[in-house]
């Protein structure tokens, strides 16, 4: 397909972006700049065809890497660390020219390769039947390459103990919440249902349209944190045994539906094909419970979120 | 010009922008900032060196949201101990 002028634009904003966030003043502006870039960057995905991937940039990528450098932010801050430093205008020659280099020898390649035949696709599209449900991402993710993802799970589960082993050296000064919720708390009534809708279509349409487990669980989590913001939610103390449980469900789900299915198949990860589309499905909705409390935790450092009583 | 060539070629810029930023800031947010950036356009290479008429083949669109999922939560442990190292750190590296 040709690129349209419209291409060009979100280049060129990608570029434009990219290039302030690293050349700007101050870290503040850098992490507003690279919320804008996510964003900028899922339009890209929508326009090459990966509409999940651009589901994922745009509520991870963007939203969830936005929150967590917020947070990291005002600690930050507040505690006086993290300083800039300037370089020295030879230092920078020198490092303009390497990076310019690596840009034009990466940019070579990806000339050198567009010629060539990707059989990948076509082995996805003859099995697509076997695999339980209609959307190519989520066969590949869940069935054909179900090892990836069950590993991907074990990731967040590492970050988030790393999270909770590194707690008490960090000094947190609580969750961040704005003074007056003013607007946001007229908007968090409007946006929490419409979360809570959004997250379980995510996960149901997952299996014929691009959506999924992840991109769910990201939804969810992202309400979570915004009922914190606005002071609906407040943490206290150390994540508790729900938490934990909530954060273990999907990898637990997982791998005891895929050492559960090893009888009947003759396989890890084999799913009986009757039973694929369901299997999936139970495995996705793990995996968006533990994705979004997984997420919360990382962003307010391991808290237990509870419902604010009346002062 | 195609839109694999025109995103491939914005991948590699940016993959350039953003080591050239981790290099050059001190700051950890700065550098783990630098460092999404550079992923991002790694993924935009992946599905770049694949993407065929008539789509995008699913196995490198899989392996891009499970390499975001990734760089959240790597992102998530690097602020972390931004937290902590740049509390212990901070003497040795300061500039005088």
């Amino acid at each position: 397909m040709q690129a349209h002028v419209v291409d060009f634009l979100l280049a060129l904003a990608m570029l434009g972006l990219g290039w302030r966030i690293v050349a700007t003043e101050g870290p503040f502006r850098a992490v507003v700049l690279f919320i804008t870039f996510g964003l900028v960057v899922a339009l890209g995905w929508v326009r090459l065809g990966a509409v999940d991937v651009a589901l994922a940039e745009a509520a991870l990528g963007s939203g969830v890497t936005g929150a967590l450098l917020l947070f990291a932010y005002r600690d930050l801050e507040r505690h006086g660390l993290g300083f800039e430093r300037a370089r020295g205008r030879r230092m920078r020659l020198v490092l303009g020219v390497l990076s310019a280099g690596l840009g034009a020898a990466v940019a070579a390649a990806v000339v050198r390769v567009q010629s060539r035949h990707a059989p990948l696709a076509e082995a996805v599209t003859s099995r697509i039947d076997q695999s339980g449900v209609g959307n190519p991402v989520t066969a590949v993710l869940l069935n054909f390459r179900g090892y990836d993802t069950l590993l991907e799970v074990g990731v967040l589960l590492a970050a988030l103990l790393a999270v909770f082993a590194l707690r008490p050296a960090v000094a947190s000064g609580g969750i961040p919440k704005t003074g007056d919720p003013g607007l946001a708390d007229g908007l968090v009534r409007v946006t929490t249902p419409v979360a809570i809708v959004v997250s379980g279509y995510l996960v149901w349409a997952g299996a014929y349209v691009p959506g999924g487990a992840f991109q769910a669980g990201a939804v969810s989590g992202a309400m979570l944190l915004l009922l914190v913001w606005t002071g609906h939610l407040e943490g206290r103390g150390f994540a508790g045994f729900g938490w934990r449980a909530l954060a273990t469900a999907g990898p637990m789900v997982f791998a005891l539906v895929s050492v559960g299915t090893i009888p009947v198949s003759g396989g890890l990860l084999h799913y009986p094909h009757d039973a694929a589309g369901t299997l999936i499905l139970i495995i996705e909705l793990g995996i968006t419970v533990s994705t979004a409390a997984t997420l919360v935790l990382l962003c307010t450092g391991a808290m237990s979120l509870h419902r604010r009583g009346p002062r | 010009m195609t839109l694999s060539l025109l995103y491939g070629l914005t991948g590699a810029a940016l993959v350039a922008l953003g080591v050239h930023g981790v290099i050059l800031h001190a700051h950890p947010l700065r550098r783990v900032l630098a460092l999404n950036v550079a992923g991002a356009a790694v993924f935009l290479l992946l599905v770049s060196f694949t993407r065929r008429d008539p789509g995008v083949d699913a196995v490198p669109q899989a392996m891009v949201l499970t390499g975001i999922v990734v760089t959240v939560a790597a992102t998530a442990v690097a602020l972390t101990l931004a937290r902590c190292t740049g509390r212990n750190g901070r003497d040795e590296d300061e500039p005088r």
